[in-house]
């Protein structure tokens, strides 16, 4: 009998068009009831692997070399982004689309819903629309969705990236409790190790499209400690020291509000944000539960949207920010969206953004890398990168530390704190403690809409 | 008396029947010889799913009807006394009458579906679809994922417009456009690869959503076409019927 779901040996992928190989003599084997954790290096091939394991690679968009096997009778897979793993208008709809195919008669699918929604410990009413879900709960009914085919391999492909710390417990845990009840396998890619740590026992880093280390969690963490944070791995209890932002501020002030009141659009949530006088070298988080306005904040701030209430104020302007041509407005405020996707407007890295800027972020060697091909770290930082090369005078970022492996988040928490030295001043969204810590002088947590 | 839901499939035939019975004659009579009829009918028989139309739709009901009845005053056939000439506007007692028929026309066309379109499932109507094989399931499928995605699209729209205002691009609509189709592909390759590896082009579906028409659906059915008929009929027979086709 086969001891393995899925196994490469020697195997190599490169993509259409591309002048080098992707991943590199990839040779794994993964048994039935294994629980893997992948992780790595921002851009390494992670992602790429996993969507091999799923078997979700394109095969004409693609050249394999090597030996690929996948004997697993059925595989689920949640990706990282919550709204593409939703594909139906309500969670019943949802959770039906695999249980329809799973069970013989009609009559078994309503007992594989509720059994799919309950090990995910999802608590929504049946009917409810998808579409109000926040990100957590979304997560939690895809995982809810993929369990409901009893799949042999359960493949998640960062998960938790884009929630908040208590939301990425909540998924964690409905992996757990899935997991725990299931004879599945179970492959993940995450770079927080910690979180996932109870739940693997295995430890796979690719780093530049190769295997670097792969064996027993607690026996890599305990011998190769020094190699993994080398290779750039957020090791648990190893932390490079962030030094709190203690820095000199200056005296002048560069963006101010009052009265500030924020609301996404007609009828969504509005929230009330506490008086803000941003001063030039300073930094200033704002802070809060999934859905608690903190994006919707930061778009009022940068003159994207216009306030629902209050005033925004930026230094010597007297046209408010949402009114301002939007070349003029990037001189004062360049925000960066929490998905950096929308805003690319050229064809390659190298026109995106200059040199001394993307290296600055750790961005080295692909200036002609179409900036969509980057992985979701990578096209992070060329987004702060671009958005610095316009020197203004206040950066707004969304999470921008999403997807970051040690060393990539060290270079940007370095280039951002250059330019605080320099007098640029930070308005910051994030979910990343650590980087509130390193980076801001002052937190606003937003909380309870109006 | 059953107690389950009315099925989607009947409330759509029932909702449809003005705007067939109304192709035929232009005269102002059928609409209300069909139409009050008709939605007592539905409400009679489907009174748990009637809900009033949303704000919205009351909006663009009041902007059509209030359009095309102007127009038709204005600039409709001119017959009997004239009551009103200024350069091409009349306004005369043929055209009066043509503008009421044409707002009633309107009304009833567009009141039965608003009354019921909130109990209308699209994945009831798809899995129907489906099941009799009037679509291939992956068609009924796609349509569904479709649905879903229609608020994405729109909040990628959105999305797009602030990104290029933050990198300093000024709007274009068409520049907007493009690059939202752009994104929505790639969203749409990803979500297919979700869709696939969950069972998308699998032929073993057993469509948990179907069900077979009730009684109550089929007099629903049959009802409300018996009173497009009889409307009809009863034009007919007055003498006012005024054929739409020449």
């Amino acid at each position: 009998m086969s001891q393995r779901l899925v196994s490469f040996k020697s195997w190599s992928l490169a993509f259409n068009g591309s002048d080098s190989e992707t991943l590199r003599n990839i040779t794994l084997k993964i048994a039935p009831g294994e629980r893997v954790l992948i992780t790595g290096p921002s851009g390494g091939g992670k992602s790429t692997l996993v969507r091999a394991i799923a078997g979700l690679v394109d095969s004409s968009s693609v050249q394999e070399y090597g030996t690929r096997t996948n004997r697993a009778k059925s595989v689920a897979y949640v990706g990282q982004e919550p709204d593409e793993q939703i594909l139906f208008p309500t969670i019943r709809d949802e959770v039906a689309f695999v249980a329809e195919t799973a069970v013989a008669e009609p009559s078994e699918v309503e007992g594989r819903i509720r059994e799919a929604l309950d090990s995910a410990g999802v608590t929504n009413p049946i009917e409810s629309s998808t579409g109000h879900l926040s990100g957590g709960e979304k997560q939690r009914v895809a995982i809810a969705t993929a369990m409901a085919s009893r799949p042999d391999l359960l493949v998640l492909d960062e998960p938790t990236a884009s929630l908040d710390g208590i939301s990425m417990e909540t998924v964690r845990d409905a992996v757990h409790r899935v997991i725990t009840d299931s004879d599945s396998a179970l492959v993940i890619v995450e770079h927080r190790i910690k979180l996932w740590r109870k739940l693997v026992d295995r430890i796979v880093v690719i780093a530049d499209g190769r295997i670097a280390l792969d064996g027993p969690l607690d026996e890599v963490l305990a011998t190769q400690r020094g190699a993994l944070v080398a290779l750039g791995v957020w090791v648990p209890g190893h932390s490079r020291a962030t030094k709190p932002n203690i820095r000199q501020r200056g005296a002048q002030t560069v963006l101010s509000t009052r009265k500030l009141v924020v609301r996404r659009a007609e009828g969504a949530k509005a929230f009330r944000l506490p008086a803000l006088n941003l001063r030039e070298g300073e930094a200033v988080a704002i802070t809060g539960l999934n859905g608690a306005g903190k994006t919707t904040a930061l778009r009022v701030l940068g003159g994207l949207l216009a306030p629902h209430g209050g005033t925004v104020e930026y230094i010597d302007q007297e046209v408010e920010p949402h009114r301002l041509p939007a070349r003029t407005l990037v001189t004062l405020a360049s925000s960066v969206l929490q998905n950096p996707s929308y805003g690319f407007g050229n064809a390659t890295v190298g026109d995106e953004a200059p040199a001394h800027e993307r290296a600055a972020v750790g961005l080295r060697g692909m200036d002609r890398r179409h900036p969509q091909s980057l992985s979701g770290g990578e096209r992070r930082r060329l987004a702060i990168a671009a958005a610095l090369s316009r020197s203004p005078r206040i950066l707004l970022l969304d999470e921008p530390s999403f997807g970051q492996d040690a060393h990539s988040w060290h270079d940007l928490l370095d280039r951002l704190r250059d330019y605080l030295d320099e007098g640029g001043s930070i308005v910051l969204a994030s979910h990343d403690q650590l980087l509130v810590r390193s980076l801001a002088h002052r937190v606003i947590h937003l909380g309870e809409p109006l | 008396m059953s107690t389950r839901r009315p099925h989607s499939m009947a409330l759509i035939v029932a909702s449809a029947v003005p705007a067939f019975a109304l192709v035929w004659s232009v005269d102002p009579w059928m609409p209300i010889f069909l139409g009050v009829p008709l939605l007592g009918f539905i409400a009679i028989m489907t009174p748990e799913v009637i809900t009033l139309p949303s704000r919205t739709s009351l909006i663009v009901l009041t902007a059509t009807v209030g359009t095309v009845g102007i127009a038709s005053l204005l600039y409709g056939t001119d017959r009997g006394t004239e009551l009103f000439q200024w350069g091409f506007m009349h306004v005369s007692e043929g055209s009066i009458v043509t503008s009421s028929a044409a707002m009633l026309r309107i009304v009833v066309i567009a009141l039965p579906a608003l009354l019921v379109a909130g109990a209308i499932s699209a994945h009831e109507v798809l899995a129907t679809c489906a099941v009799k094989r009037i679509l291939p399931d992956r068609v009924a499928l796609a349509t569904l994922i479709a649905l879903r995605l229609i608020p994405v699209i729109s909040a990628d729209l959105d999305e797009t417009r602030q990104a290029r205002r933050a990198n300093g691009r000024a709007y274009k609509p068409f520049a907007v456009a493009l690059t939202t189709l752009v994104i929505a592909i790639r969203r749409a390759v990803r979500m297919s690869d979700v869709a696939e590896i969950r069972g998308f082009s699998r032929s073993n579906r057993t469509w948990s959503v179907y069900r077979a028409l009730g009684i109550r659906d089929w007099i629903l059915i049959t009802g409300s076409i018996a009173i497009g008929v009889a409307s009809m009929i009863l034009v007919a027979y007055l003498g006012v019927w005024n054929s739409a086709i020449a």
